[in-house]
């Protein structure tokens, strides 16, 4: 008899409605993330960029070690990574933001000429402010683009978690990237506004 | 029905409808709600609007994000990570302790970029270290160890430097011009003595010239350009990085940097620590421009290396 990975078991935990299997889940798919974008850097693979959707998949695939899919278990586990993935990237974009604002002497050298590029960081936090916005707004789409942007889960992988039918999951989605789209627009066009003052 | 449950529905009804019928449409749902009406297009226009797209939102930073670990608190070989002090487009730099049993101390830890070549980076850096370990001079912040991260990223642990760049403390104590120069004597005394042990800085500039709350000067980052392969022995221009204020002619060109790359770009500091105003225009971002100003230096003479940089050369050499 096999002997289920505890991964395997807070998923299905989590399937029966359990809400404290989540807290269990959550540091395996913390740790399993991390580890894998650290592979992936080591490759330097030139011209390489991390997909964080791609990372959340196959993390699934280490973490379950089931030989056959189960595709409950495996829309919830990308739920739940989806969340842990879009903690990741908003938490370093904004440490570093504000590294970058509070250290009163940077030692680097080389760095005026090669900073630029790096403005990227804010991207991501003027993301997740919109992402929070819109959860505020409407909660069900937030959760939504979380799944499709973080986890790359298909709209039938959140139709299954959430438990809706499939359509309305495709027209909630399409009405919550129309409105993120205008907040990201809204929010880069005050962004631009303020750096000119 | 709510306002958020209108838009909604008038959304999902004309999204798909052809730019006449749309209209249309929007005239007989809306009526003359004007704020219902400017919602519902606002978002039909972000909808088929394509230049904004969330998926590279976030996959372009994720690379970035993911590619630098959050470090602080972590250990890495001997040393604990304490804080981010600062960053730059070639990696980033920590505070970290160095416990051990005896003592504590303070350094500071760079922490090499991915995409840096790391074996390159890695080989220079066994090549360079006895020479770099040697270069112990009280105004040059001393190297201590190298080596690389458990996720295989090279790094450096250097002299932490408690200070102000150069520029910086001649503003803020306000030196007259004799103590600048005094000050910068100092500094040529220790570019000179890394010149006697055959090693260029490569990358001299004010960030780069820390001066201690006592006045003493203290170079930062002694060979770390060549062996980040900045120096123009690499054989690809792109790869070239240096800071274009600073910048010698023949680090822009690309050509072999030398002893006189560093004496160059001390001139330029010395002229800012003098004259308050740059040597060197900073807007010379591409390497198109800067090549361009090159090839207008050689033609032209360049009038302050002449009245600048070669009396200095002649004191020390």
């Amino acid at each position: 008899m096999q002997v289920s990975h505890p991964i395997t078991l807070a998923l299905d935990d989590l399937a029966k409605g359990d809400k404290t299997a989540l807290d269990r889940l959550l540091p395996h798919v913390y740790a399993e993330l991390r580890k894998l974008a650290g592979y992936y850097l080591r490759q330097e693979r030139p011209g390489h960029t991390l997909q964080p959707t791609a990372l959340v998949h196959e993390a699934y695939f280490r973490l379950i070690e089931t030989s056959q899919p189960d595709f409950q278990g495996r829309s919830h586990f990308l739920g739940v990574a989806a969340h842990v993935m879009r903690q990741i990237l908003t938490d370093h974009a904004r440490t570093r933001n504000a590294a970058k604002r509070g250290s009163g002497q940077v030692v680097f050298s080389l760095d005026e000429f090669m900073d630029a590029p790096m403005a990227s960081d804010s991207t991501v936090v003027r993301v997740d402010d919109a992402l929070q916005a819109l959860e505020q707004h409407d909660p069900l789409k937030g959760q939504l683009i979380e799944m499709r942007f973080f986890g790359g889960m298909t709209a039938e992988e959140s139709a299954n978690v959430l438990e809706m039918p499939l359509p309305r999951v495709r027209s909630e989605l399409r009405i919550a990237q129309a409105w993120l789209k205008r907040e990201l627009d809204h929010r880069a066009a005050s962004a631009t506004a303020a750096a000119e003052k | 029905m709510n306002d958020w449950q209108s838009v909604q529905s008038i959304f999902l009804a004309t999204a798909d409808l052809s730019a006449a019928e749309r209209e249309r449409v929007l005239d007989e749902l809306c009526g003359d709600d004007y704020d219902l009406r400017f919602e519902v297009e606002s978002l039909l226009a972000a909808d088929s609007d394509s230049s904004v797209t969330i998926d590279s939102a976030i996959q372009g930073v994720a690379s970035t994000v993911l590619d630098a670990p959050v470090l602080v608190g972590e250990r890495i070989g001997v040393y604990r990570v304490v804080k981010e002090i600062g960053r730059g487009g070639m990696g980033s730099v920590y505070l970290a302790l160095r416990d051990d049993e005896e003592y504590t101390k303070e350094v500071a830890l760079k922490i090499v970029k991915r995409g840096m070549n790391t074996a390159a980076v890695l080989r220079r850096f066994r090549d360079e270290r006895q020479i770099l370990a040697n270069l112990d001079h009280p105004f040059i912040a001393r190297m201590f160890d190298g080596g690389t991260t458990p996720d295989g990223v090279p790094f450096f642990a250097m002299e932490y430097v408690e200070g102000r760049p150069v520029d910086v403390f001649c503003r803020e104590n306000a030196l007259d011009v004799k103590s600048r120069c005094r000050l910068f004597l100092n500094v040529l005394e220790a570019v000179a003595y890394a010149h006697r042990n055959l090693i260029v800085h490569g990358d001299l500039k004010p960030a780069n010239i820390f001066v201690t709350q006592e006045g003493m000067p203290k170079l930062l980052d002694f060979g770390i350009a060549k062996l980040m392969g900045t120096e123009s022995d690499a054989a690809t221009a792109d790869a070239r990085a240096f800071t274009p204020g600073y910048a010698s002619p023949e680090q822009v060109l690309g050509t072999k940097v030398t002893t006189a790359t560093d004496i160059y770009s001390l001139g330029a500091v010395l002229y800012e620590l003098l004259s308050g105003e740059r040597a060197q225009p900073v807007d010379m971002d591409t390497p198109r421009a800067l090549n361009t100003r090159c090839a207008m230096w050689r033609c032209c003479g360049r009038g302050w290396w002449r009245r600048i940089c070669r009396p200095i050369w002649m004191t020390w050499y």
